[in-house]
């Protein structure tokens, strides 16, 4: 009992959400999901406004076809590890692939992109090494850094002169540190100031690591990323990212301009230690990076919707992130209770958003976390809109001053 | 700056910010920053900048889980100053 006991106000916590939003919303459950824009919940036809399916891929008729073929040729699972039996010359392609697309002399496959991050950052850096990390990076980034040895320091989030300030703290030590930052921020979907951040690491001799999990498909020509889209992409040492936005399907992968990394490979714990990805999950992903590459008129049809939730919900005189962002999150100041109220009404509207309560904010404000798809129709996007406007009324929320 | 009862000053003026006006909390070395002062994780993170500015240091992350009271931050931003001056 003791051991448990300590999990007792994650009990009460539950029992309150339920009973203010009529739902438990980390418990919320797609009955069928129909496409990659819309779900049946509770039997009623729901929009999906959170779901982070940037380019729509998940239905896509050649992406299911390939993963079909792949399930049926070469079984369900690879039942090993990488360093075992579970590569397949599939796996080597698809790394061949994103080593290409990245103009990179190697990359690296993860099962997801949690992987990714605690198998690269708790190996690349050791005892004597730092890690500077953005104070907004994912959960995963935090976690990996607790896995590894290194010293682990923070800066101001997308401050680029309190980076600097923590760098010259570091004096000759700065050049065995590790900055970590991402592409495209998960919560606010806002930007790292990337060349900021590229001209400092570089005047401190330090690495640069960016997790592109969100940005990936999203920003760039070629949809590789806010260093394509900065077009720093040469000075990037590390670029770590997912299959599970954009690329609709499950894994993580590291590209590097350093060909060490194969050396690296094989002291990566959480990479040894697991079973490889599916077959049907590197066939699926291998065909969507394809069109994520060749995406182009997705990508502008991503950013369009994009634009039209963000400035609809910004009209509506809701406070929304700092800019136009495939994720478009409205901010609610007026505490926890009036959240998960709008949160289940938006529901009840047949309307999915993300609903994120601090401590997993960046602030101490409770979120509404909207993300695009290139899939959804402009109808879908302006009943997400409507949905707001009618739903803001009746919980009577007061949005704080844009 | 090492000097213990220095540190525990300026840390105390930069803890005041954080406690709630109409509250009656008295801040003491003993009082624990988040069963006494009311701070969430995200306020804890929040006020480490604000201290890691104040006293020009950075504290590693594996240096926070054993900060639990005013007087044991103190002693670690003693450390950390010292060192830097090393």
């Amino acid at each position: 009992m003791s051991l448990l006991s300590k999990f007792d106000g994650i009990g009460l916590e539950r029992e309150e959400v339920s009973r203010i939003a009529g739902h438990n919303p980390f418990n919320f459950v797609i009955d069928e999901i129909l496409s990659s824009t819309e779900a049946l919940v509770d039997g009623k036809r729901t929009i999906l406004a959170g779901t982070n399916n940037y380019l729509g891929l998940t239905f896509d008729a050649e992406c299911v076809q390939a993963a079909c073929d792949a399930l049926e040729n070469e079984g369900t699972g690879t039942t090993g590890s990488r360093m075992a039996n579970g590569t397949y010359a599939d796996h080597l392609a698809l790394e061949k692939e994103f080593a290409e697309y990245f103009s990179c002399p190697s990359a690296i496959l993860f099962s997801t992109g949690y992987m990714a991050n605690l198998s690269v950052l708790s190996t690349l850096c050791s005892k004597d090494d730092l890690i500077v990390i953005d104070s907004d990076c994912h959960a995963s980034i935090y976690d990996a850094c607790r896995m590894g040895d290194a010293e682990v320091i923070r800066f101001r989030h997308n401050n680029a002169a309190d980076l600097d300030k923590r760098l010259n703290r570091l004096g000759d030590k700065a050049s065995s540190a590790l900055v970590v930052t991402e592409g495209i921020y998960s919560m606010l979907g806002d930007q790292a100031p990337l060349a900021d951040i590229v001209e400092i690491k570089n005047r401190h001799n330090a690495m640069l690591m960016i997790d592109e999990a969100h940005s990936l498909g999203v920003l760039g020509e070629n949809g590789r990323g806010l260093a394509e889209q900065e077009n720093v992409e040469d000075q990037i040492d590390f670029v770590v990212g997912t299959f599970s936005k954009s690329l609709g399907s499950i894994g993580g992968f590291c590209v590097s301009r350093w060909p060490e990394i194969e050396n690296m490979r094989y002291a990566m714990r959480p990479y040894i230690f697991t079973a490889s990805s599916s077959p049907a999950m590197i066939a699926s992903t291998r065909k969507a990076l394809a069109k994520m590459r060749d995406g182009k008129k997705l990508r502008e049809r991503l950013w369009d919707n994009a634009a039209l939730l963000y400035r609809g919900l910004k009209q509506l005189g809701l406070t929304v992130g700092p800019a136009t962002s495939p994720v478009v999150a409205v901010i609610l100041d007026t505490g926890k209770e009036e959240a998960l109220r709008l949160w289940a009404a938006l529901l009840e509207s047949g309307i999915y958003v993300n609903l994120v309560l601090p401590p997993a904010t960046p602030g101490s404000e409770c979120l509404l976390r909207c993300s695009v798809s290139a899939a959804h129709t402009t109808d879908q996007i302006n009943a997400v809109i409507e949905g707001f406007a009618q739903n803001v009324t009746r919980t009577s929320l007061k949005p704080a001053a844009v | 700056m090492s000097d213990y009862s220095e540190i525990l000053d300026q840390l105390n003026e930069l803890l005041m910010p954080y406690i709630k006006a109409d509250s009656n909390i008295v801040l003491t070395e003993n009082s624990d920053l988040m069963a006494d002062l009311g701070l969430n994780s995200v306020k804890v993170m929040d006020l480490l900048l604000n201290i890691e500015d104040s006293f020009d240091v950075s504290i590693p992350l594996s240096e926070i889980p054993d900060v639990k009271t005013v007087k044991d931050f103190a002693l670690l931003l003693q450390k950390m100053t010292q060192e830097s001056q090393v």
